[in-house]
């Protein structure tokens, strides 16, 4: 018998609601948010931890929604920590007092991540579609405070790209050790703001030297992290290191799915902690197998070279543009689809310059469908 | 890494508090865990850290790595100060003085 080398999740994301003070029009989160009575109980998520950490996992992401809107979330920190995991809040920051900080250090929690959404605070205030700049100030000074380690993350699109120096300088100056520059993906609320989101290219050549050279006058202090907007490559990213090899991902409900765009993908049922355990959800579920390793693969993947580099891409991308999830991602040079893309840049170079985006609400998507057929009323 | 980091040799190193030493359930191996990262850590990772509690300085660690592994001075401490730049280039280690 020969051994088989099984992939292991070193990662979790921990989605522990969907309900978040900020309305920001990239929302990562599903177009159908789970409801507040939906929510797992502590119990469950502790559950979950322990087998998280029994199947590999390193590193937990509490995340949301916002997080601290959760009624459990010292509890599920503390046994996160009891099982020798790293926790790590994602966080708005809104909500996040010196007591409150306080409190999660005590629960044993190692990290903080706060979201910015520009280094203006106008301007971050008009992308949340809320005042919260000044309160995520205060939030890293209470992070700080408790001596916790402080990251940032910013999300980058057309509005606040050209600002991306001076976003570094803010995230040195609250603190930060580390900062992630994120271009924004297109899932969840994103993809029907995308027109208004993606920056031209003019832009993201200008901000992609931009931090090369502010990243080369800074000392070690801080680490920057530059996620480039895939659009404009020629190959697509190597999505999640391949489809259910790292990391997963437990939403609100207790479904658990490779990544956390993945409900974008039609047809895709997921399992839930309630009824399976993770370890049986990871290693046997349908979910997770469906794009694991190379067998899926049509053509041009299933013969290219790059396959177990790139492993075909995105799956949520390739569902989103083309239709079908297991064709290949659109952005590759190679896909058949590449000109959809192609055409979308052209729009971006051509059209409006300045588009409307519909702010992030917590409606169903039976009322979002009527939200986006008039964006210019629901701009705030 | 950006710059090599020339540690002096009375400097004290330790881990930050986010940066936290860990037994792997699944390798038995020992990691180290940071905000959205973990190092696998050889045996003699392992050693050098053990004896990085912010009192020591780098030059007492060497003295005490030869002593435990019986090992060239010159090459035990050029390997103690490669893997310690390499944490200090990620942030994952302090100096005390």
């Amino acid at each position: 018998m020969t051994a088989v080398v099984q992939p292991r999740p070193y990662g979790l994301l921990a989605e522990f609601t969907h309900a978040c003070p900020l309305h920001c029009p990239y929302c990562s989160n599903p177009l159908e948010l789970a409801r507040r009575s939906e929510e797992l109980p502590g119990a469950v998520w502790e559950r979950v931890m322990a087998e998280a950490a029994a199947l590999g996992v390193l590193q937990v992401g509490c995340s949301g929604g916002e997080p601290l809107l959760y009624r459990d979330l010292n509890r599920v920190i503390r046994s996160i920590r009891r099982e020798g995991m790293y926790s790590n809040l994602i966080t708005s920051g809104v909500g996040l007092t010196s007591a409150k900080a306080r409190q999660l250090v005590d629960a044993g929690l190692d990290a903080v991540q706060i979201s910015f959404q520009s280094h203006d605070p106008v301007q971050a205030d008009a992308i949340a579609g809320t005042r919260a700049h000044d309160l995520k100030l205060d939030a890293c000074a209470a992070v700080r405070d408790a001596g916790l380690t402080l990251g940032i993350n910013v999300v980058l699109h057309r509005r606040n790209i050209s600002s991306v120096v001076e976003i570094i300088r803010l995230a040195l100056e609250v603190g930060a050790m580390r900062l992630e520059l994120a271009n924004v993906q297109f899932a969840g609320w994103a993809w029907p703001n995308r027109i208004a989101l993606l920056p031209t290219r003019a832009q993201v050549l200008a901000a992609d030297s931009a931090v090369v050279a502010e990243v080369a006058r800074m000392d070690d202090r801080m680490q920057v992290v530059y996620v480039m907007p895939d659009l404009y490559g020629a190959r697509p990213k190597p999505c999640l290191h391949g489809w259910g090899q790292r990391g997963l991902t437990v939403n609100p409900r207790g479904d658990v799915m490779p990544c956390q765009a993945a409900e974008a993908i039609p047809g895709m049922i997921f399992e839930n902690v309630q009824t399976r355990s993770l370890a049986d959800i990871w290693h046997q579920s349908d979910a997770f197998n469906r794009f694991r390793g190379t067998e899926w693969m049509q053509e041009p993947c299933r013969s290219c070279p790059e396959r177990e580099k790139d492993f075909g891409g995105c799956r949520c991308q390739a569902a989103l543009w083309t239709g079908d999830a297991a064709a290949t991602d659109p952005v590759c040079e190679f896909s058949n689809d590449r000109q959809r893309v192609d055409a979308f840049l052209d729009h971006i170079e051509r059209g409006d310059p300045s588009p409307d985006w519909i702010y992030r609400s917590a409606l169903t998507s039976a009322s979002v469908t009527e939200v986006s057929s008039s964006a210019n009323s629901a701009r705030m | 890494m950006r710059v090599k980091i020339d540690i002096p040799g009375e400097a004290a190193p330790v881990l930050p508090k986010h940066v936290r030493i860990q037994r792997d359930r699944v390798t038995d191996g020992t990691i180290l865990l940071y905000p959205e990262g973990a190092l696998e850590l050889d045996v003699t990772g392992v050693a050098i850290l053990g004896l990085c509690d912010g009192i020591r300085s780098l030059n007492a660690i060497v003295v005490r790595l030869v002593e435990l592994f019986d090992g060239d001075k010159c090459v035990v401490e050029a390997d103690v100060r490669l893997f310690l730049s390499e944490l200090m280039s990620r942030g994952l280690l302090e100096l005390r003085s």
